[in-house]
């Protein structure tokens, strides 16, 4: 029923009439298999300092919300300003359950599955029904109320306390062991998040993200069901989203509306993506990185580093290459550099 | 290639080795004790809990130290982020192996760093204050499940059965005995330390309200606010028609230089507001309210009464010494350092971590507002009369204590009087 | 009844002039700039800390740091934000919006550098500190005269763009730039205007709502907020749209607090905003241009 092809530099796979492609071809490969092997060997150089364990570890996490945000602004043509509310709502829903319920996380991650998608459909129509600005001014004021609802609802949610003592992901024998072990798991999810997102953008229906964030209008003409790829695109990544949420609640074990559902968070998120390369998969991980690293060094400074920091990211922005940040240093030419549109209507 | 190959898995093995066998060992015991402090550096609170801190620290190393051991204060900013709490906990305890974290900011972060905490504490044994964070979560924790939270300690003014069993009592003596009503209109800011005074404890304490009905006052009206909010004639326009003598407010964290200002104008000027505390408290309010905070009755620990020997020169030293005045949270972080120095004294050192916790759990230590110790089961700070907030006023420019009636500094006055 | 309708009635009306000079530069900006400018809210920070620095710092009187702090924000309005940000990145919008948001939060974490909660910042600009009852309510003079200077200077703003030539060349400009370009429009001088007068409505309506509101570092963002949400609702860039959102949001808010409980205000507008959004995707007036 499937069929794998050997070819010269890669394996194809054949299922009916669909088919998908693997790259073998080693110089290919070679510079991915050094950043992740770089990755996975970075704790060895980190382990007398746990807290910069978990700073790259927080970075990761960063990672995996900017890389599915980027495959939902490529795919939606929409820019999404609150991704947050998903993190909120799968990190809720895994604490709740495993507090009053008494799921374990591996329940709790398919309710977090259930939950997002349901609410990420249900609010999926907003891609067709607003445009550029519109959509992200919607998408903002969301977490904004679910926020809110937190307090107001303060006996299910702990309004600004949080929740507090889920079940840990890990209970191995060392803290530091744990932590090292955290550590790789939030980079399997990263790298997951990164080969997931890059299949799909290579894959056929990456082809049709390509025309519909090339021209709607076109796209449709062209046969492409603008509207259902669009509902894949939100609710896929949105989905992803909340599995952070979740992995967020099972090792911090503290979850708080108040940290992850303002705009200041999100605020974070588009700087990634903005510094690692605009809307581009890869460049959320170096963005992350860097933008995880300054801060953390800029802590020494004192307290004049709440305005040093932005200061500093600026600088950065406006010096990296125009638009495509760090990973703009790497690669000169991409093969969708795409950022939808936000402006209020200049013809 | 296949040297450098074999160097690098070489170098490879040798660091996960090193890697693993990372000893977990305990703190010093003979060097210097050291104390970790974080707290979210860009809010005044923490600043000035900082300054406290070096402040004690200072003095402790001035007086010889510790049992001869000089104290060390780390300090490290969270940027009032989870994530970065998190962090910053782990540095401390396991790169620096410090003997006790301070966390001088807002509750949720306070929770989290005892969440991290109690996953640490069983190879890294050491003690956990937390210094501003209000409300019950942490003494929650050691109630609920004491042997893994037991390294815990709350220092900030009340829990809400000590806001329900105490604090209302004393505000409606105020009510009844100074201000001279018996009605009473209330207002709650929507957040968790609120709930217990709106709701009740189950088998504790009846909410807020009930309390005064109990206790012979008629509550006219209720109403809460959220923490954006800043229009509030609304509420002050229903306390007024409900004809309500005295407005209780049961806030912290709103705007309240425009709560007090809107006030100032509003129907309800010539009711006279208690606001438990926050910003009215704090001896900026009257610049920063052009002076319409006259009149307004304040729970406030930043004012010059000797309770103790110890309270006017720990002010004028940290304004000396570190230019900055004292907030809330100042006071509690000064006097849990002194607290804790007492409870190593007693335990005779830092060796054993349960004698040191059972020292803390008996201490009592002159401090700046009364006496510091730790209640024995919860480990909150023993509340009123041990630790006292002096309820103050506002008058014409500067605070006056009326209750406690030991540390009175003027009779109450009635906004209306106090504008003339 | 008729109580509670003349206490909505007379808070939508102050509070939806007050809400109307908060959002007036922001939606001038998105009218005739065509952006979104996040960090509008600089603006009520400089005015406030600016003036509270000249005055403390620099001993001056209020009415020459007035000035002086006016002329201050026009520079930064123009060199950083104009200059800066807008001219370089006006097709690349999330660089420019991450790039204004990024020098909001540099100015405030700045103010807040310098002048935290503790320094007791506040500005002395009450013109009548009095009360004044109307019926059973009683409001202070200062709010009645925010909301006054608020219909004064949107009235102002109205008429010359209506009956000036500048005005209407601003005018076309926000119909459409190419048309108005073709027309021999200088350009960039306009949007020089527009930006030096997007800056003069929420300077003066800091110094307006200082004696009731309160000055702290992050004020912008809360302001930015409002502004936003009248702005959206009432369609971006509209004028029009921003008078009606204004009364709008007033209006809720009045309502929702004297009706049911001011604690909801907030979340009440914010739903009503979302379900326009949704229903009418522009907001109220969703032509886009400035008039």
């Amino acid at each position: 029923m499937v069929n794998f092809e050997l070819r010269r530099d890669r394996i194809l796979v054949r299922f009916r009439d669909k088919k998908t492609e693997w790259v073998i071809e080693p110089r290919y490969w070679r510079n991915p298999t050094i950043a992740i092997t770089f990755l996975f060997l970075l704790p060895l150089f980190v382990q007398t300092w746990p807290n910069i364990l978990t700073m790259i570890t927080t970075a990761n996490l960063y990672a995996a919300i900017a890389i599915p945000l980027a495959l939902q602004m490529l795919g939606t043509a929409r820019v999404n300003f609150g991704p947050q509310l998903y993190l909120g709502l799968g990190g809720y829903t895994a604490a709740l359950l495993n507090l009053h319920g008494g799921w374990t996380p591996g329940e709790t991650l398919f309710a977090v599955v259930v939950v997002c998608a349901v609410v990420a459909i249900l609010i999926s129509p907003t891609t067709w029904i607003a445009k550029g600005l519109y959509f992200s001014l919607i998408t903002l004021i969301l977490p904004l109320t679910f926020l809110d609802i937190t307090y107001i609802w303060g006996d299910i949610f702990r309004g600004e306390v949080g929740l507090t003592g889920m079940s840990p992901l890990l209970t191995l024998p060392k803290v530091t062991w744990n932590y090292l072990a955290y550590y790789y798991l939030s980079l399997l999810l990263m790298l997951l998040y990164l080969l997931i997102c890059d299949r799909i953008v290579r894959s056929r229906i990456g082809v049709n993200l390509a025309a519909i964030n090339e021209n709607e209008d076109v796209a449709r003409m062209m046969g492409v069901n603008v509207d259902r790829y669009k509902v894949f695109y939100y609710v896929f990544p949105s989905v992803l989203t909340g599995i952070v949420g979740w992995f967020i609640v099972h090792t911090f074990r503290t979850f708080a509306g108040v940290t992850y559902l303002p705009l200041e968070f999100m605020i974070k998120i588009l700087i990634i993506v903005l510094v690692g390369g605009r809307a581009f998969l890869y460049g959320a991980i170096p963005g992350a990185y860097l933008v995880s690293i300054v801060e953390d060094s800029l802590r020494t400074l004192g307290p004049v580093n709440y305005f040093v920091f932005p200061l500093v990211l600026i600088v950065l922005i406006i010096f990296l290459p125009r638009g495509e940040g760090l990973w703009g240093l790497y690669r000169k030419r991409r093969p969708r550099d795409y950022f939808p549109k936000l402006h209020v209507r200049r013809e | 290639m296949g040297k450098l190959v074999r160097i690098a898995l070489l170098t490879i093995a040798v660091l996960l080795f090193s890697a693993i066998s990372l000893p977990a060992s305990q703190p010093t015991t003979t060097g210097p004790i050291k104390i970790g402090f974080m707290g979210n550096l860009s809010a005044p609170f923490s600043l000035s809990a900082k300054a406290a801190a070096m402040l004690a620290v200072e003095e402790i190393n001035n007086a010889g130290g510790i049992l001869g051991r000089k104290v060390e204060l780390i300090v490290e900013d969270t940027k009032g982020e989870i994530p970065k709490c998190v962090e910053i906990y782990k540095k401390l305890v396991i790169t620096d192996r410090v003997h006790a974290v301070i966390i001088a900011e807002k509750v949720e972060m306070g929770v989290a760093g005892m969440e991290i905490g109690a996953e640490l504490f069983p190879e890294y044994p050491h003690i956990f204050f937390s210094t501003i964070g209000s409300g019950d979560d942490i003494w929650h924790h050691v109630r609920d499940n004491y042997k893994k939270y037991r390294f815990g300690f709350q220092t900030y003014y009340s829990t809400s059965t000590n806001y329900l069993k105490i604090v209302a009592g004393i505000n409606s003596d105020i009510y009844k005995n100074l201000v001279k009503t018996d009605k009473v209109a209330i207002i709650y800011e929507d957040m968790e330390w609120t709930k217990p005074l709106r709701k009740g404890l189950p088998n504790v304490s009846p909410p807020l309200a009930g309390v005064y009905k109990e206790r012979g006052l008629q509550v006219v009206n209720e109403t809460t606010l959220s923490l954006d909010q800043k229009m509030f004639s609304p509420v002050f326009e229903a306390a007024a028609k409900a004809g309500a003598g005295v407005i209780d407010c049961a806030i912290g964290y709103i705007d309240q230089a425009a709560f007090v200002k809107q006030w100032a104008t509003s129907s309800a000027r010539n009711i006279p507001l208690m606001i438990w505390g926050g910003l009215a408290g704090m001896p900026a309010a009257w610049k920063a309210t052009e002076g319409k905070v006259n009149g307004v009755m304040v729970g406030s620990s930043m004012i010059r009464v000797p309770i103790t020997k110890k309270t006017i020169p720990f002010m004028d030293n940290l304004v000396n010494k570190y230019k900055i005045g004292p907030i809330f949270g100042s006071h509690t972080t000064y006097d849990t350092i002194f607290g804790f120095k007492k409870a190593i004294e007693k335990a005779g050192g830092t060796a054993n971590i349960d004698k040191l916790i059972s020292a803390l759990e008996n201490v009592e230590e002159e401090a700046v507002l009364g006496k510091i110790g730790w209640d024995k089961k919860y480990h909150f700070n023993l509340p009123y009369p041990k630790y006292v907030t002096p309820i103050v006023q506002w008058q014409k420019g500067e605070m006056k204590v009326i209750y406690p009636l030991e540390y009175k500094m003027a009779d109450y006055a009635s906004p209306a009087d106090l504008r003339k | 009844m008729s109580e509670i309708l003349l206490k909505i009635l007379i808070f939508t009306v102050i509070w939806g002039s007050i809400y109307l000079l908060i959002s007036l530069g922001f939606s001038l900006i998105c009218g005739v700039l065509r952006i979104f400018h996040l960090g509008y809210g600089v603006t009520f920070v400089l005015a406030a800390y600016g003036l509270w620095a000249l005055m403390e710092d620099a001993k001056l009187g209020l009415g020459l740091s007035i000035l002086l702090m006016i002329v201050v924000q026009i520079a930064f309005a123009l060199i950083v934000f104009y200059k800066g940000v807008f001219e370089r990145y006006l097709e690349e919008e999330e660089v420019l919006l991450t790039l204004t948001v990024l020098i909001s939060l540099a100015v405030a974490h700045l103010a807040n550098y310098l002048y935290p909660v503790t320094a007791g910042v506040s500005i002395p600009t009450t013109i009548i500190d009095d009360v004044v009852s109307i019926g059973y309510i009683t409001i202070s003079w200062q709010m009645i005269l925010a909301a006054l200077v608020g219909i004064v200077v949107t009235a102002i703003y109205c008429l010359w763009f209506l009956h000036t030539r500048i005005g209407l060349i601003i005018r076309a400009l926000s119909q459409g730039l190419t048309a108005a370009m073709l027309m021999g429009v200088n350009v960039r001088r306009m949007y020089y205007l527009a930006m030096v007068l997007s800056i003069l409505p929420p300077t003066i309506c800091m110094l307006m709502i200082a004696p009731f509101w309160s000055v702290d570092p992050f004020m912008g963002a809360p302001l930015l907020m409002t502004a936003m949400l009248i702005s959206i609702l009432g369609g971006l860039g509209n004028l029009k749209g921003s008078i009606v959102a204004s009364y709008l949001v007033g209006f809720i808010h009045a309502a929702v607090s004297f009706i049911f409980v001011s604690r909801f205000m907030g979340l009440a507008a914010l739903i009503v905003t979302l379900i326009v959004m949704i229903w009418r995707r522009g907001g109220i007036f969703a032509g886009e241009t400035l008039w």
